[in-house]
């Protein structure tokens, strides 16, 4: 399918703001047309894994584990117990659901998904996530925030009406997503169990009323009460359309899931949905001492895969599953050395899992290198950029164009291979699809010099070195560049004793190798 | 790359927020000069306290401002009496019923137990904040709760000894209560303090200490570097505060948990701070040196501006730009700063201050889910129950109504406090939603029919409407009994069209005559049952409606 035009009409009160040289336009904006028709409703579904995911803990890189076996003896499982994807790949042994998928073609899993200068604190990480801003730079509006804000500016004033009678977003659970944050009010609407909603009584609202603080909010809590009883109807009907009850599983993800999937069949046309799940925050215990493969990181693992797996049949059931993108993310993963809790501290890059009919299956990315030596505060260097992943939803799955994307996401982000080419609605630049940039470093562990080779197309491409905690030290080279081989030396004779991260990034590909300075 | 605050600003200029606007700063901290009357001390009262009377409003408009300051801001001469086993259902063979359990065994093994002692703490907590007189000390101990963060503790002798520890310094000195809370039980376990160790050091509460509790993070200046501190003195200060666990005896693990310092936990090393620190060191000091860091960190001016603007978003409104910040933050913080961080002071000047009594601040802040349902509750005069199983039933219950309006004690989700205290743009607006206003629709409207149930006790709970009517001036007259109702109960005026609904479900099929015949019935002959219901039946379903307008979210 072609990827829909976009009418652009004047922005007349705009002022760009340049970042990267991408315009930004903080402007209400009127200036599109819908660009999705109903028939062509895909829906995107997050996964929120809160407190930071232990990534190394999910998918072991077996080909890393003597390492492994050094910094984590006291929470590594055993490497013939996890669930193989690959050869030098097992996934945790309880996410027989997540293997299911994986053997199905249905699931992506994404190595080393982070950011540049990775930010360690729970709250900023997840607005860093939940906004897709860059780690220093403040954003207050969610990633898809600004996408529902292209055509809904006014909301939540106004809404529902004719064109759009349905929740644009739905949060299952009792509060609203931050990735759905507009800069009034949030596009999300949270919802528990739709088969006990009730109508809420509503009194004799005000008339006049006045432009003040006190007016401001009067106004926004009477529009939730509205939109509320609205939403609410259609909900309902949707949730009675698709047999009205909703299976108690005892796996509560799982739980939360199925009423996505339920109300999907009803044929609410809500285009996102997001699920959370708490208790990511494993600083100690995460594993039972004695039985590495159990506890209570193993649980949530379980239940995580066995809600995408139970989700994934229940879709397939009613025939909606070429419709329905999910994703999982977590706002970091944990320091690759254990602490003395049986536990992992807040870390770095974590894998992502993408899952759904319309997914190109299989693992992108290389299995992240674990040091023989490591500090302790060293995390799992990033290789792709979360917002990469964002931009290519946007792009290969809601269909707006490339320019629409760097915009919204304040940069031009590479667009990775994770839809299948059947399902994409954007066109695809087949030559810079599948392809794999080379790098290497010599020597390696170096002292004053290191030499990087790459190869790379004719594109834009961006080097840089990092620090073992993720921190951008400097730009190595940034510009555009011939296809062929390259060499650039670095001069390192000035960094202190450690790891560091090269990292390339081009057009659709990157990177990333660990260099020792000794 | 654009710089943060550049960014920030474009946006907020260009999106036409409707929520966005902050309070003019009218006066500022200066002291209130206008007139004192039922409007601006029943202000005072709603956002100091959970719920004021109508006779606590007329009493506060008689006592005067600074009188009632006094009140509001002193501390508390005495400590409540600690919660008790209500029930001997389960058998507690170290407590009996009536008597505290917060310093016996736990009785882990005893089916039932802890959790009983839970529901004890959980009631009981319920009943202080519905039980507060003219005192901000139950306020300022949720608003501490929410600063300094703990969760789902096990033991419920701990989270007694934690939430004592936060009400006793409720209105009193805030570096002392840093220094109280560093070592105390709950936070050891909620924020790995009691793992944290010389050999391997646990950073998660050396960073929530300078990024949550004291400082603060700045903007992002370089690599690891916050402005108000930096990655390195997280580690730092992390090392410097080792050594503190909970001892607990592996053979009888019911007794009492203590905090022990332990020497050799103890890194005895110098810690060399950052540049945000004057590259300062902190030599060992031992089991002491944790009172070195917490004088150190609240030597930076950002310890005083940082809680200052939490006081506040919580207390007055969310919005702060660089008139508030100027005009009012910072003088808060140099009050705070000279009165080596009593906390009372800089309430004191706040609470008296123009900026507070401004006709803008009147109603602009949406209530947090305890004060919107202890406002229901306590302007309207609930009872509870004498009997002390019963009444501790009922509390457990209200105290598990609240999850549904996502405001539990002891059980906040984050480390950073309830989102609608902090999370940014939206802030209280986050208690409103499709999911919560059901659960205030409900709780309100079963207090209003007598049909709230409370689990392990029979029958159902509810108000005396007509008691409470009584207490207004001339409750026979059906528009002075509205005009009243509506003074006590919403922050603003409304409208003459919502009178007329109200009166119009007030009144059914009754004329206003008719009403007045019935009121005078019931007032002559209070012990006829027939003639309560008469009046009763009319004040149902006028207080359900007027407790679901959207008005009465607004405080």
């Amino acid at each position: 399918m072609k990827r829909r035009t976009f009418l652009q009409a004047s922005a007349a009160a705009s002022i760009p703001v340049m970042i990267n040289g991408i315009p930004v336009q903080a402007v209400a904006r009127q200036s599109f047309l819908d660009f999705v028709s109903p028939e062509n409703d895909k829906i995107l579904v997050l996964i929120q894994l809160t407190g930071g995911n232990d990534g190394l803990n999910m998918v072991l890189p077996l080909d890393q584990y003597s390492a492994l076996s050094v910094h984590r003896e006291k929470i590594l499982i055993n490497e013939n117990l996890g669930l193989k994807l690959r050869d030098d790949l097992a996934i945790h042994p309880s996410m027989t659901g997540a293997k299911y998928l994986y053997d199905e073609g249905k699931l992506k899993l994404i190595q080393s998904v982070g950011y540049p200068n990775q930010n360690r604190s729970h709250f900023r990480s997840t607005d860093i996530w939940t906004t897709g801003s860059p780690a220093n730079v403040n954003i207050t509006d969610g990633w898809l925030g600004r996408y529902y804000l292209e055509n809904h500016n006014s909301f939540p004033y106004g809404y529902p009406n004719p064109d759009n009678p349905d929740p644009l977003a739905l949060t299952i659970g009792s509060q609203v997503s931050q990735t759905c944050q507009g800069p009034i009010a949030n596009f999300s609407m949270a919802i528990n169990n739709p088969a006990t909603m009730n109508l809420l009584p509503i009194s004799e609202f005000a008339e006049n009323i006045p432009s003040s603080n006190y007016g401001n909010e009067l106004r926004y809590i009477m529009t939730a009460l509205q939109q509320t009883n609205d939403y609410t109807d259609v909900i309902k009907m949707a949730n009675e359309k698709a047999g009205g009850t909703i299976p108690n599983t005892g796996n509560a993800l799982l739980d939360r899931m199925n009423v996505v999937a339920q109300l999907i069949k009803g044929g609410l046309k809500t285009k996102v949905y997001v699920v959370s799940m708490g208790g990511f925050d494993t600083h100690a215990n995460q594993c039972d001492p004695d039985d590495h493969e159990i506890g209570t990181h193993a649980d949530l693992l379980a239940s995580l895969a066995g809600a995408m797996e139970g989700f994934q049949k229940a879709l397939e059931a009613s025939g909606q599953a070429k419709r329905v993108l999910s994703m999982t993310f977590s706002e970091f993963g944990r320091r690759i050395k254990a602490n003395d809790s049986t536990g992992t501290d807040h870390g770095s890059a974590a894998p992502l899992m993408l899952f759904g009919e319309c997914i190109d299956g299989g693992i992108l990315g290389d299995n992240p290198t674990i040091g023989a030596s490591v500090t302790n505060d060293e995390g799992v260097a990033m290789q792709y950029d979360f917002r990469s992943i964002y931009a290519t939803i946007l792009r290969d799955w809601f269909g707006l164009s490339q320019s629409d994307v760097a915009r919204l996401m304040y940069e031009d982000f590479q667009k990775l291979p994770l839809i299948s080419g059947a399902c994409t609605i954007s066109d695809v630049e087949d030559a810079y699809r599948d392809y794999q940039l080379e790098l290497q470093t010599t020597p390696n562990p170096a002292t004053d010099y290191t030499t990087i080779s790459f190869k790379t197309k004719d594109e834009y491409v961006r080097i840089s070195l990092y620090d073992s905690i993720g921190s951008e030290l400097k730009t190595i080279f940034a510009g555009k560049i011939n296809e062929g081989n390259h060499q650039i030396n670095l001069d390192i004779s000035n960094l202190p004793v450690g790891n560091y991260v090269i990292r390339i990034a081009g057009k659709s590909a990157q990177k990333t190798k660990i260099l020792s300075k000794i | 790359m654009m710089d943060a605050s550049n960014l920030t600003l474009s946006h907020s200029k260009t999106t036409k927020s409707h929520t966005a606007r902050p309070l003019p700063v009218n006066g500022g901290l200066s002291p209130y000069s206008g007139p004192w009357t039922y409007e601006t001390a029943a202000h005072l009262l709603r956002r100091t306290m959970f719920g004021p009377t109508h006779e606590q409003i007329k009493q506060v408009v008689s006592d005067g401002l600074t009188a009632t300051l006094v009140k509001l801001t002193s501390k508390p001469t005495r400590q409540p009496n600690p919660p008790v086993t209500y029930t001997e259902s389960i058998v507690d063979p170290n407590v009996k019923k009536g008597e505290t359990w917060v310093r016996a065994a736990l009785g882990q093994n005893i089916q039932g137990l802890v959790q009983l002692k839970e529901n004890s703490l959980y009631a009981w907590m319920m009943e202080l904040m519905f039980n507060e007189t003219v005192s901000m000390t139950e306020k300022m101990t949720l608003f501490w709760h929410n600063h300094f963060v703990t969760s789902d503790i096990y033991d419920p002798r701990m989270v007694y000894d934690y939430i004592s520890l936060l009400r006793n310094h409720s209105l009193g000195n805030f570096k002392q209560l840093t220094k109280d809370i560093a070592i105390d039980k709950a936070m050891l376990i909620y924020l790995n303090g009691n793992q944290n160790s010389r050999v391997a050091p646990n950073e998660n509460f050396a960073r929530e200490l300078m990024e949550l509790f004291t400082l603060g993070k700045g903007e992002t200046a370089g690599p690891g570097d916050y402005t108000t501190f930096t990655e390195m003195d997280v580690l730092a200060i992390a090392k410097a505060l080792t050594g503190y666990t909970i001892f607990t005896d592996r053979n009888n693990p019911d007794l009492y948990p203590e905090v022990r310092y332990i020497q050799n936990r103890h890194d005895t090393t110098t810690k060399q701070l950052s540049h945000r620190f004057n590259n300062i060191q902190i030599p060992n000091a031992n089991a002491t040196e944790y009172q070195n860091v917490i004088d150190i960190i609240f030597a930076k001016r950002e310890a005083a501006t940082f809680i200052c603007r939490k006081l506040y978003n919580f207390f007055i409104y969310y919005k702060i730009d660089d008139a508030i910040e100027q005009e009012i933050v910072d003088g808060m913080a140099d009050i705070l700063i000279a009165s080596n961080f009593e906390i009372s002071p800089v309430l004191n000047t706040l609470f008296a201050s123009e900026h507070f009594y401004s006709i803008e601040a009147l109603g602009c802040l949406i209530r947090a889910p305890y004060e919107y349902m202890f406002n229901t509750l306590k302007t309207l005069r609930f009872v509870p129950p004498t009997d002390l199983e019963q009444k501790y039933n009922l509390f457990a219950s209200i105290y598990r109504n609240f999850s549904g309006m996502q405001q539990t004690y002891f059980n906040i989700p984050t480390v950073a406090g309830w989102d609608p205290y902090h999370q940014e743009p939206a802030y209280h607006e986050i208690w409103i939603n499709s999911a919560t206003l059901p659960f205030r629709v409900a709780f309100n409207t079963q207090f209003v029919n007598k049909s709230f149930r409370a689990r392990n006790v029979t029958g159902t709970f509810g108000l005396d409407l007509p008691e409470y009517v009584k207490s207004l001036s001339n409750p026979s007259n059906v528009n002075e009994l509205i005009n009243e109702v509506v003074k006590h109960l919403l922050p603003q005026p409304i409208e003459q069209k919502q009178k007329d609904a109200l009166k119009r479900v007030l009144l059914g099929n009754l004329t206003e005559a008719q009403w007045t015949t019935n009121w005078n019935n019931y007032a002559n002959n209070p012990g006829n049952a027939q003639a309560k219901t008469a009046v009763d039946n009319r004040l149902k379903p006028f207080f359900s409606t007027l407790l679901n307008m959207p008005e009465y979210h607004l405080s």
